[in-house]
């Protein structure tokens, strides 16, 4: 029961920053697809804003590790 | 590196004023603040602009677009022919022009009414196609058979009326005349009626068609007299001809695109850069028999331009000199040089405006840690040689410099992903353990997750911390006490910190927890005064840069973990052509993953982690008043 309870944490550790990051990635997307059909140079500045967010998801990833790894 | 610059005015004769500003722009090293919309009010500056506008107007018509293909010698042949006074040459050239566009426009329009016709062609045949075997049978039985346009709810009305007049017109012998009809509804309320009636009566149906006021349709392209079966088929031999005039045509065209396009081209360049030049020339300030211009200049090209301007020109020119003032640094344009090896880094700085004249230029610092982090994320020695190759292969192949840097900075990073690889013991994930026994240099990653993490943490701590101090540098260089005090204070708060933690967990003498506490309070007092209570955010931004840093390990690691289960295909589905064959495909995925990720990741911690503690962009950039556009397409743009 305690290992399915540290699995479920460390999933949700994971999960609910991804859905937030696929959320923030959607919207920043569809803004930055606009913005470089109306100015194609900023195509490289826009690439990089869309990676900012999986910051989230990347220390959700780093927190279910450090979970598995002290308490499983 | 930024390269020091110095303020220049250059003093001549007026009489050699035109012939100085020619040689400046063949150096190539003096930058003059006109831009390209700089509008002077002069009747040959007018001219060439309209000369210019003719030209690209008709290089557009001409769809000629091998900007490529001008060479910089043809240029310069084309220049030195150019040698007539300026409005001699401006005459000749507009004669020449026009002569030249009256022929374009003659082939032009004959395309154009060739790709009509075709178009008309097809629409009609499309149309005939309903009613050829109507017609057909109706000539065959000797009757007349004709088209008309109308809407569609007259067509039952219009056919009863005509068998009226079949009955009304028939002489009593014999039965009455049939009337044969066939209908295509072309649009929701358009329809074509075919009508076919004995040869006696065309008259009077025409007749009373045409007074309805509906018209008659005839294929595209036919004659008075012909029939209407005729007419179809004169109508199908025009279209298969067609082809075979537009290709003509076409020919034509691309033959004088081939024999003039460049040509053209080549004078738009020049035409362009006359104009530039006149621009120039305009910016000058007249002080009757000499004309002073004044630009900026690196201060390593001033010997050499003086030595030449000194040689062509003798006692002519004068050069005068001096520093920028501090309130001239915000309009210095900046210029950057850095040693061969970073310079591919560079282009790291095009998605963000050039640094301020007496800020920091990056790219240095780029070229080492940007490989350096992306080739510890991959961290795979057969990723790192795949993606060498690869590199190497698009740098051999281009003739674009900036896809050549591009290849450049692959080639670090798969450089550095080797020399991870070999210490994480990795090549193709586990694949060179499994068959040669091979172990990790140092360590392997996938089982010692937590150092590798707090490893890349600390990476982060001296990234930010080299970012803090170059922020401090900046902030001493332009005399903002502010911008060193916060920086300063941030490096200080950090390094408080760090001790306090060390002296809790005994890495250090419990005593220096107390001198920790201390150096905190100095660190936030020159923070406050730095950066007021917003500095405290910002500190904390620091601490959350830091960690930002743990991406490294953390993306490294699911990759590795990736090219684990790649490998586990084959153990599970044997040494199967499956197996290998899911294998590779996710090696594959794997590798294009690695290499997007850790480029993004890497260039990500580099714009917003650390550029951002001390880069200061928003200057102009150095662009000499130059042939520099040669190779560039972005005339047609303007």
């Amino acid at each position: 029961m305690e290992k399915a309870m540290i699995a479920l944490a460390a999933a949700l550790a994971v999960g609910l920053p991804a859905l937030a990051t696929a959320i923030a990635q959607a919207k920043i997307g569809s803004a930055a697809a606009s913005t470089i059909a109306e100015k194609p140079e900023t195509a490289g500045t826009m690439i990089i804003l869309e990676a900012i967010p999986e910051t989230m998801v990347i220390l959700g990833f780093v927190v279910a590790i450090m979970l598995i790894l002290q308490f499983a | 590196m930024i390269r020091k610059m110095i303020r220049v005015a250059i003093w001549g004769l007026t009489s050699r004023q035109r012939e100085i500003v020619s040689f400046l722009h063949d150096q190539g090293v003096l930058h003059v603040e006109h831009g390209e919309a700089a509008r002077i009010t002069d009747e040959e500056a007018d001219s060439l602009r309209l000369l210019r506008s003719k030209l690209l107007g008709m290089i557009e018509s001409l769809e000629w677009d091998s900007w490529k293909e001008i060479r910089d010698e043809d240029l310069d042949d084309l220049g030195r022919n150019l040698t007539l006074p300026f409005s001699q040459m401006i005459e000749e050239t507009n004669e020449s022009l026009d002569h030249f566009k009256k022929e374009l426009s003659d082939l032009l329009e004959r395309r154009e009414e060739a790709r009509r016709l075709r178009n008309k062609l097809k629409g009609a045949s499309h149309i005939s196609v309903h009613f050829r075997s109507f017609v057909q049978s109706e000539n065959e039985e000797n009757r007349d058979a004709s088209i008309w346009w109308l809407r569609k709810e007259q067509v039952p009305k219009i056919l009863s009326e005509i068998q009226s007049i079949l009955v009304s017109d028939h002489s009593g012998k014999g039965p009455v005349p049939e009337l044969h009809h066939h209908v295509f509804h072309i649009r929701e309320k358009e329809s074509l009626l075919a009508v076919g009636v004995p040869l006696e009566y065309r008259g009077p149906v025409n007749l009373f068609l045409e007074s309805e006021g509906f018209v008659s349709w005839t294929p595209t392209g036919c004659e008075p007299g012909m029939g209407l079966l005729r007419c179809m088929e004169y109508m199908d031999e025009k279209l298969n001809e067609s082809p075979k005039a537009c290709d003509h045509i076409e020919e034509t065209l691309s033959g004088v695109r081939v024999q003039w396009g460049s040509r053209l081209g080549a004078l738009f360049i020049l035409i362009d850069e006359r104009l530039e030049q006149l621009v120039v020339e305009q910016r000058g300030k007249d002080m009757g028999e000499a004309f002073m211009l004044e630009g900026w200049l690196p201060e390593d090209e001033r010997d050499p331009l003086c030595e030449k301007l000194k040689k062509v020109f003798g006692d002519d020119v004068m050069v005068r000199w001096r520093y920028p003032t501090s309130d001239e640094w915000q309009v210095v344009p900046t210029a950057i040089s850095n040693p061969t090896l970073f310079k591919p880094f560079e282009i790291f700085l095009k998605l963000v405006s050039p640094p301020s004249y007496r800020g920091t230029d990056p790219t240095v610092m780029i070229g080492i840690f940007f490989p350096f982090f992306a080739g510890c994320i991959i961290g795979d020695a057969g990723y790192g040689v795949v993606l060498a190759s690869l590199a190497w292969w698009l740098r051999k192949r281009t003739n674009h410099p900036m896809v050549a840097d591009g290849a450049f900075v692959l080639l670090t990073m798969a450089f550095w992903s080797v020399i991870w690889g070999v210490i994480y013991g990795e090549y193709f994930g586990d694949v060179a353990h499994r068959i040669l026994g091979v172990e990790p240099l140092v360590v392997e990653r996938s089982h010692a997750v937590v150092p590798v993490l707090a490893f890349t943490v600390a990476l982060g701590l001296a990234h930010i911390l080299l970012g803090l101090a170059l922020g401090v540098i900046e902030g001493i260089k332009n005399r903002s006490h502010h911008l060193w005090m916060e920086r300063g204070g941030n490096i200080v708060i950090i390094l408080s910190m760090i001790g306090a933690l060390c002296a809790t967990k005994g890495v250090i003498p419990q005593s220096f927890f107390s001198v920790s506490m201390i150096v905190l309070a100095i660190g936030l007092i020159l923070l406050i005064a730095g950066g007021g209570v917003g500095g405290l955010v910002e500190s904390m931004s620091s601490f959350g840069s830091i960690l930002s840093y743990v991406r490294i390990g953390a993306i490294g690691l699911s990759s590795a973990i990736l090219a684990m289960v790649a490998s586990k295909f084959v153990d599970v589905l044997g040494v199967s052509f499956l197996g290998i064959f899911i294998a590779l495909a996710i090696h594959l995925l794997n590798f294009v993953l690695a290499t997007a990720e850790s480029g993004l990741h890497s260039a990500r911690l580099h714009y917003v982690e650390f550029m951002g503690k001390f880069y200061s962009g928003g200057d102009t950039e150095y662009r000499p008043f130059a042939k520099k556009r040669r190779r560039s397409f972005n005339w047609k743009k303007r």
